[in-house]
């Protein structure tokens, strides 16, 4: 697998609307760190939908981890989103689990034996600097720490590919900071795929990496 | 709280409706079987001239159960003192053959009628004495009885099976987040339900146990033993088996039939 994401004149849309991204092209290959970066409302969040397959597109090929999300049954869907990460912008973590058992959901779907996954989990977290809130929920919780906890949950299950939907959004420089060095340390160490959906590249993230812009609906590849 | 809340709606709805099913099936257990009382108690005399054959009888009413003598030895005995035994023997003779007729069910008026008529039409048979009228009034409150129980029963099942509905879109709001974030991270169908299938199936199991207990230990109790004896009807016993088993096998359908619409209303993300 050359390309853990392919897309070639990709369409999508919400329903029977105009379409939010018109002909699309994007290549990204194995162990890459990508930004797609544009303004609000340019359609960053609706790529990254379509790439863990909440939308589907209903023009063009995408193939994601080597399987046409397109054409993609239920079941296969679900095992795709087994070996992928997603950061979302509103956290998206479970209210009535604790922060242990929000990091262990990726592990627990995958079929982890409870020590590992809890291992794991505590391994995580104290990189993410949480270890001491373990028994915490997520509604006791910073914006920033929830965001930390769900950066813990991404990269849990060791994924191929990491999709990251404005992962600093709202964030202090601390947590910032935190969530910048993990993915940089997927990428570095774990040899993880990158894609960050962000307004602005942090100046000091020190990696190479590859830049698609967002315009009026059109991925342009920035050199 | 509201967990609790949650468990005792779906405990309380399963319970009424399991409840007021397993009240309907009594009901009509005691009917069907104080209508074989009745039917027991119950007989047609008939006044004949000559000897009856069951046989030639049942070919014309089918309802016949069996047919008996009634000896006029007693009515002789009583006689004894005040006649010869002459003029006893010559009564003997004289006196018509008295039969009792049990049927096989309870008919209704019209039926019975029917019967008497045909009963009458016999050239041997002088007189038909019926008596049902007493024993028809007390079956038709019966039968009143458990129209009355279907009818309660049914509304009660009914508000029982709203309320569940009402349960199912509780739960929907209640586990739509946590349900759609499993399914983001490629939880199947099953494992992202088994929380929402381990609760219900634990509270209509609870259910089921208490209507269980119920119908054990209500027919022991003392003001319903009074009950039943003051209405002469005997109250069927509770088999845990197989009426025990058919609850918890209701119950657990209900369970999960609620789980998987709410399941499938949350859907694919």
């Amino acid at each position: 697998m050359e390309y853990v994401i392919k897309a070639n004149g990709l369409n999508l849309s919400y329903g029977r609307d105009e379409p939010i991204i018109t002909d699309a092209s994007l290549q990204i290959k194995a162990q890459e760190f990508v930004f797609i970066t544009g303004k609000s409302g340019s359609g960053k969040s609706t790529i990254i939908k379509s790439l863990y397959g909440e939308l589907f597109p209903n023009m063009g090929e995408l193939t994601v981890c080597g399987v046409d999300i397109k054409n993609i049954s239920s079941s296969k869907l679900n095992i795709l989103r087994r070996y992928l990460g997603v950061v979302f912008q509103d956290y998206k973590l479970i209210d009535e689990w604790t922060v242990e058992q929000n990091v262990m959901l990726p592990l627990i779907i995958g079929g982890f034996s409870k020590s590992v996954c809890i291992k794991q989990a505590h391994k995580l977290l104290k990189h993410v600097k949480l270890l001491h809130k373990i028994n915490k929920y997520p509604y006791e919780l910073s914006g920033g720490e929830q965001q930390r906890v769900a950066m813990a949950r991404a990269l849990a299950h060791n994924p191929i590919l990491i999709l990251a939907d404005e992962p600093t959004g709202n964030l202090d420089s601390y947590s910032s900071e935190v969530i910048w060095n993990l993915l940089k340390g997927a990428k570095e160490h774990l040899g993880t795929t990158v894609l960050v959906v962000t307004h602005n590249i942090p100046s000091t993230l020190g990696i190479d990496y590859k830049h698609y812009f967002l315009e009026s609906g059109v991925l342009h590849e920035v050199n | 709280m509201k967990s609790i809340n949650s468990h005792f709606s779906i405990i309380i709805s399963v319970f009424i409706l399991l409840f007021s099913f397993q009240f309907t099936k009594m009901v009509n257990t005691i009917v069907n079987d104080y209508s074989i009382k009745i039917v027991n108690d119950y007989s047609i005399v008939l006044v004949a001239s000559s000897e009856l054959k069951e046989e030639e009888l049942k070919r014309q009413i089918p309802e016949i159960h069996v047919l008996t003598e009634i000896s006029s030895k007693k009515i002789l005995d009583r006689l004894k003192n005040d006649m010869s035994s002459k003029n006893l023997t010559l009564l003997q003779v004289a006196l018509p053959k008295f039969y009792s007729l049990k049927l096989e069910s309870m008919p209704n008026q019209k039926r019975l009628e029917m019967i008497r008529q045909k009963l009458s039409g016999l050239s041997s048979i002088t007189r038909v004495e019926t008596f049902a009228k007493t024993h028809e009034k007390v079956f038709k409150m019966f039968l009143l009885l458990q129209s009355m129980v279907y009818v309660f029963a049914s509304f009660v099942a009914l508000v029982a099976i709203l309320l569940i509905f009402k349960q199912i879109r509780i739960w929907t709001y209640e586990h739509n987040r946590r349900m759609s974030i499993m399914t983001l991270f490629g939880a199947s169908f099953f494992m992202k339900s088994a929380m929402l299938y381990r609760m219900t199936l634990v509270d209509t199991f609870l259910s089921a146990m208490a209507v269980c207990a119920v119908y054990v230990i209500a027919p022991q109790l003392a003001v319903v033993q009074n009950f039943a004896l003051e209405l002469d009807i005997v109250i069927p016993k509770f088999n845990v088996l197989s009426e025990g088993g058919m609850l918890l096998g209701f119950s657990l359908f209900f369970a999960f039939i609620a789980v998987s619409i709410v399941s499938r209303k949350i859907g694919r993300v």
